[in-house]
């Protein structure tokens, strides 16, 4: 499918949830790199915890998913790995179609905040559209929360990204390759021929056409298929 | 005693019951005037108003209803301006010297059915109800001197005495011309004759046998007859000739007629007798008489529940509904006796209503019986559920009925409570709202109490007509049975007395075996033994669910039932007593019952011819061992208990829908269902019981091996038991509780228990005789955790506790969960912090206890606690376990350490770890870090020292 230029801009959300709880931890989401990618990029997100309820916290329990991207990958960050004694391995698929469960304990409070690792999303095969990552209680049965002793804060945290169409790229695979250049030729019609429909995302320059002048830059950017 | 009540009251109540609690006819306004009412027995001696009853408010009177002209049939048209009526009875007793003939006759007033064209001169207008009284107005002296009042304020012996009708109905005064005559009130044109001073006294509307005819002077057959006493004063006598119907008094002139009966040979299924047998009105009603057919005979006595007794009177239900001899039904006094009267009581609940005939579209009324009828005996260690005696006096609405009571007049006795509801009692019925009544734990003997009781009706259907006296009081009081001794024939104290508590099997569609449903099913379930308590090798079927209860073929085959005539010399007994003692047939005939009430077993006593020896028909089972107390068995379910003369099922007995806390020793099983899986009523079931003595105490006044015939509940010794409960039950069990026999008569065990015939028919059919021992205890087998061992979690901790044998819920409190105290002292209960449940172990038997605990505080790291029974969970041995608090303890050893989070660390994560995984700390069903932190922040945890004197 075609996106056109003035779709879906890059959004980054944190969302919290502590009114549905009356008290809560959060998942803080901090974006590295874009989260408005061509499929096949990779998204990823810095997950910083926080407790918010408790003095500080001496284990974690988080399970992290999402409802629709197809490949969730975590990495702990050393500051995670140095300061826990116990980190647990980094399980896949739980609550969500695709989530990792990771988190640890240690035998004192590592304190009120910490950076948990990097979560990475491969949109590869993904379609355009919006997405989210997210900890969330609802689904995970109040398991992810962060602990204290025998006090508990259940943790949310959400965030979202999109997956966009380059121009031309007519599959929406990330490349422009002959497939796309069958339909690119399609839409050539010549200067100052008004354009409709989804031929507006072969208008390389901008000038409402699709003439020699976006052909010869779709040709310049032709990457075959990969 | 055998209870041999008459069939045909009998069968009359019964179909009276049937019909009253039935459907009603199509309603149509009579188009001719009826008899709806005749008062024939007020309360007191005297009927007339001569030494009448200070309390009775109606002295005997005949009340008729007038249909407007526009009922008319076209035959009585004519007569709408001036319709003149007479009303005779004919003796029908056949003691009596005036037997066919005229005890009264009164020639009612002219009346004038049609208003629309004034009112014809010298004749009474219709009142608006169309209803009119005869009865009488007072005397002055006695013997009679004159008229209370003037002419103008004589007063009418109804409604309490009243000089005025207020024009809804006409007040005939029968003896209104005598001495100076009565102005306020119609009388009639003739009477023939009222008898002074006698009549006045005993008044003339005759109790017993005698037909009620209303007849019409103007149509053909009518004759003017006299009263037997006065012949002479009309030319044609005092015989009207029933029987034919072309002399004298003849059919065309009768508009209405019944007639009451009170020939103990009567039988209302048998009208119009057909042969006569002396029966009273058999002469005068026979079945090819001219008005046989037209003239139902209602019995005077009625001896069947909910309401025997005798007639004070006899109503039409409802005015509007025809009898056969109204419709296009064939003629049929049978059918018009069932189904077109009802008895008046004194007593009520249907009580006399001059002035007021009822039609199906009268409202509904709530009425309830006297004071009288409200008595009952309650059996001490029970509480009873008699039926109050109410009614719907009013048209066919529906009505609901329910019950309350006041404060007792003597809790000591016994205290009250409102009962079971009667709903949809239709019009013109009886209803039986119960009541509760509790005999208080320390009554004695025919202690008495009373409370006032409020009775309720409502509409059972909205949009009704609203119900007439919706509210009733009245007063219910209960006599406390705490008899110890039963009676010999003169009614002195002898030997003791036993209870009897009936336990109706029902059938239930969706049960295949309502036996083993019940709670003496469930009882010997939980017996370690069947084999050990059955007698004829049913146990084990009757315990098993598969067993189709109510089917004939599967039942039948465990009968053991009495032997038939004919086996006097092979199956009927003749067991010896032991030396000096009475033999079984000699227990029999020397009982007090056999004495008093020869008949009772009359049938069941015979002389075998070779070898010669006395037999009696009866059945024995070997109970060997039975003790006489302490009896397992306490039903849940309400019980009729069989009273002093041996009868059971009596809706309005205190005895009856009884629960109790009293303890039973034997059960004897007697099946209603026959082969071909149909139900007999078990009503002819009649019995007596024999025990055989098997050990005593030293001193007792009976001897092992000596025949004890029972008396039961204070009765005669020998009494026999009679079924009497209306509901079909595929069996009756008869739990029979002996206590009295250790502590009166010093009888340890019982050897044999024998069931006489008391019936002749021999239906006891027995499929088993059951002791009933006190069920061995539970004894706590395992616990997890094992006692002395940690409870782990922060909350959610769950104890198991397993028994040898079956169990059930503990009541609330009484698994006593505390904190462990120096001293071997205990804290404060928590056990309300807990929820108990039953848990089935491997084998499905209900013998776990779950305890769960469910607040977070209840157990505190490091303290002790006891998990104990100390005799309120009854059926459970005592039994106590103690645990140390060791939050975090996952490998269970009593301590929390760097090796337990290591456990938990090596088990993360896991989202579904079962509900007693020690793994799991905070009780949430998983193992995360989270527990790793509970457990943490316990490390170390050392072991703790239980409290001094534990």
């Amino acid at each position: 499918m075609k996106r056109g230029k003035d779709s879906v801009r890059w959004v980054l959300a944190a969302i919290l949830l502590i009114g549905e709880f009356g008290y809560g931890a959060t998942a803080t989401f901090t974006p590295i790199g874009p989260t408005v990618v061509a499929p096949g990029v990779l998204v990823r997100f810095e997950v910083v915890l926080t407790t918010t309820a408790m003095a500080g916290f001496s284990a974690a329990d988080v399970i992290i998913g999402s409802d629709e991207a197809t490949n969730i990958t975590f990495a702990y960050s050393t500051a995670w790995t140095s300061t826990f004694q116990n980190v647990t391995a980094v399980i896949p698929d739980v609550f969500y179609p695709q989530d990792v469960f990771v988190g640890g304990n240690n035998p004192t409070s590592v304190g009120t905040t910490i950076t948990l690792g990097t979560v990475t999303v491969d949109t590869r095969g993904m379609s355009a559209g919006t997405y989210r990552v997210r900890v969330d209680p609802a689904v995970d049965h109040g398991f992810s929360r962060l602990s204290l002793g025998d006090a508990r804060d259940p943790i949310v945290g959400v965030a979202t990204f999109d997956v966009e169409c380059p121009l031309g790229d007519a599959e929406c695979d990330g490349d422009l390759d002959l497939v796309d250049y069958r339909e690119f030729r399609t839409c050539v019609a010549g200067p100052d021929v008004s354009l409709e429909g989804q031929c507006l995302a072969d208008d390389f320059n901008g000038d409402g056409d699709v003439d020699l002048e976006d052909t010869a830059q779709f040709a310049n950017l032709f990457t075959g298929a990969r | 005693m055998s209870w041999n009540g008459g069939r045909f009251q009998v069968a009359f109540a019964a179909a009276l019951l049937v019909q009253m609690h039935g459907q009603v006819g199509v309603a149509q306004i009579p188009d001719h005037p009826v008899i709806t009412e005749v008062f024939t027995d007020p309360i007191g001696l005297n009927d007339g108003p001569v030494g009448r009853d200070p309390l009775s408010t109606n002295q005997e009177y005949i009340e008729i209803y007038l249909p407007p002209s526009a009922s008319l049939s076209p035959a009585l048209i004519p007569f709408k301006d001036a319709l003149r009526l007479t009303f005779y009875e004919i003796e029908g007793d056949t003691d009596s010297s005036g037997v066919n003939l005229v005890n009264y006759r009164f020639d009612l007033p002219t009346f004038d059915l049609d208003a629309s064209n004034g009112t014809t001169a010298g004749a009474v207008a219709r009142p608006s109800s169309g209803v009119v009284v005869l009865g009488w107005v007072d005397y002055v002296g006695n013997p009679p001197t004159g008229l209370v009042g003037t002419p103008g304020t004589r007063v009418a012996m109804i409604n309490g005495g009243i000089t005025s009708t207020g024009g809804t109905y006409v007040f005939v005064a029968i003896n209104g011309s005598h001495f100076t005559g009565t102005t306020n009130f119609s009388v009639p044109t003739a009477e023939n004759l009222i008898d002074l001073p006698a009549e006045a006294s005993s008044g003339v509307i005759q109790n017993g046998s005698g037909a009620y005819l209303l007849v019409n002077r103007d149509l053909a057959g009518y004759v003017q007859l006299c009263d037997d006493q006065h012949a002479g004063s009309c030319a044609s006598g005092a015989f009207p000739n029933l029987p034919s119907d072309a002399l004298l008094l003849n059919t065309p002139c009768l508009h209405d007629a019944l007639a009451g009966n009170d020939d103990a040979n009567f039988d209302v299924l048998d009208q119009p007798s057909p042969d006569g047998n002396g029966i009273d009105l058999g002469e005068s009603l026979p079945p090819a008489g001219a008005f046989s057919l037209h003239t139902c005979q209602v019995p005077e006595n009625v001896t069947t529940q909910p309401n025997p007794g005798v007639a004070n009177g006899y109503a039409r239900r409802f005015v509007n509904v025809a009898k056969t001899t109204e419709s296009a039904a064939a003629d049929d006094p049978v059918a018009d006796a069932q189904n077109a009267y009802r008895h008046v009581r004194n007593d009520g609940p249907f009580f006399a209503t001059p002035g007021s005939a009822v039609f199906t579209t009268t409202a509904p009324e709530l009425s309830v019986a006297a004071v009288a009828e409200q008595s009952f005996q309650v059996l001490f260690g029970t509480t009873g559920g008699p039926a109050l005696l109410s009614a719907n006096v009013g048209g066919n609405f529906p009505i609901n009925m329910s019950t309350s009571a006041s404060g007792s007049t003597n809790p000591a006795a016994a205290t009250f409570g409102g009962g079971a509801p009667a709903n949809a009692v239709g019009g013109q019925s009886i209803g039986l709202p119960t009541i509760g009544i509790t005999a208080a734990a320390g009554a004695v003997h025919n202690s008495s109490a009373t409370s006032t009781i409020t009775v309720t009706a409502t509409n059972t259907n909205g949009g009704d007509p609203a119900v007439v006296n919706p509210i009733r009081m009245t007063t219910a009081s209960a006599t406390i049975l705490k008899p110890t001794t039963g009676q010999n024939s003169v009614g002195g104290a002898f030997q003791t007395t036993v209870f009897v508590g009936v336990l109706p099997i029902t059938a239930n569609g969706a049960i295949t075996n309502e036996f083993r449903s019940s709670s003496l099913g469930s009882f010997l379930v939980s017996l370690p033994d069947i084999a050990a308590v059955q007698t004829l090798g049913s146990g084990a079927a009757l315990i098993n669910p598969a067993t189709d209860f109510s089917n004939g073929l599967v039942v039948t085959p465990m009968i053991d039932d009495l032997p038939d005539f004919g086996q006097e010399c092979t199956a009927w007994l003749f067991d010896a007593g032991p030396p000096g003692k009475l033999s079984l047939f000699q227990t029999v005939t020397q009982s007090a019952e056999n004495v008093v009430n020869p008949g009772t077993y009359l049938d069941s006593l015979a002389v075998c011819p070779l070898p010669l020896r006395n037999v009696v028909k009866a059945e024995r089972y070997n109970v060997p061992d039975t003790t006489t107390f302490g009896g397992g068995y306490t039903p849940t379910e309400p019980l009729y208990f069989v009273d002093s003369i041996g009868a059971f099922g009596n809706l309005r007995s205190g005895l009856s829908n009884a629960t109790t806390t009293r303890t039973f020793e034997m059960a004897i099983v007697d099946t209603n269902v026959r082969t071909d899986s149909t139900v007999e009523s078990g009503k002819t079931d009649d019995f007596g019981i024999i025990i055989k003595v098997g050990t005593v105490e030293a001193g007792a006044s009976v001897v092992t091996g000596e025949f004890v015939f029972l008396s039961i509940t204070g009765g005669l010794q020998g009494a026999d038991i009679d079924p009497r409960l209306d509901a079909a039950a595929l069996a009756y069990v008869y739990l029979l509780d002996l206590d009295n026999l250790h502590s009166v008569l010093g009888i340890i065990t019982v050897e044999s228990v024998y069931v006489v015939d008391g019936s002749a028919t021999g239906v006891l059919e027995v499929i088993e005789v059951f002791k009933l021992p006190e069920a061995p205890l539970a004894d706590l087998s395992a616990a997890a955790p094992a006692t002395q061992e940690s409870l782990w979690r922060s909350r959610q901790n769950i104890i198991r506790l397993t028994f040898d044998s079956n169990i059930t819920l503990p009541p609330g409190g009484s698994v006593l969960i505390q904190q462990m105290l120096p001293g071997g002292t205990y804290g404060a209960d928590q056990s309300s912090g807990f929820t108990f449940a039953i848990e089935n172990d491997g084998l499905g038997n209900p013998r776990i206890l779950k305890i769960l605990d469910t607040d977070p505080t209840n157990f505190v790291h490091r303290n002790w606690y006891a998990v104990r029974n100390t005799g309120a969970w009854t059926g459970v041995s005592n039994f106590t376990v103690q645990y140390i608090t060791q939050i975090g303890d996952a490998n269970n050893d009593r301590q929390v350490l760097n090796a337990d989070a290591g456990l938990i660390n090596a088990g993360i994560p896991n989202f579904n770890s079962g509900d007693n995984d020690r793994r799991d700390i905070d009780g949430d069903s998983a193992i995360l870090n989270a527990d790793v932190s509970s457990t943490n922040v316990r490390i170390p945890s050392f072991p703790v020292v239980k409290p001094s004197g534990h």
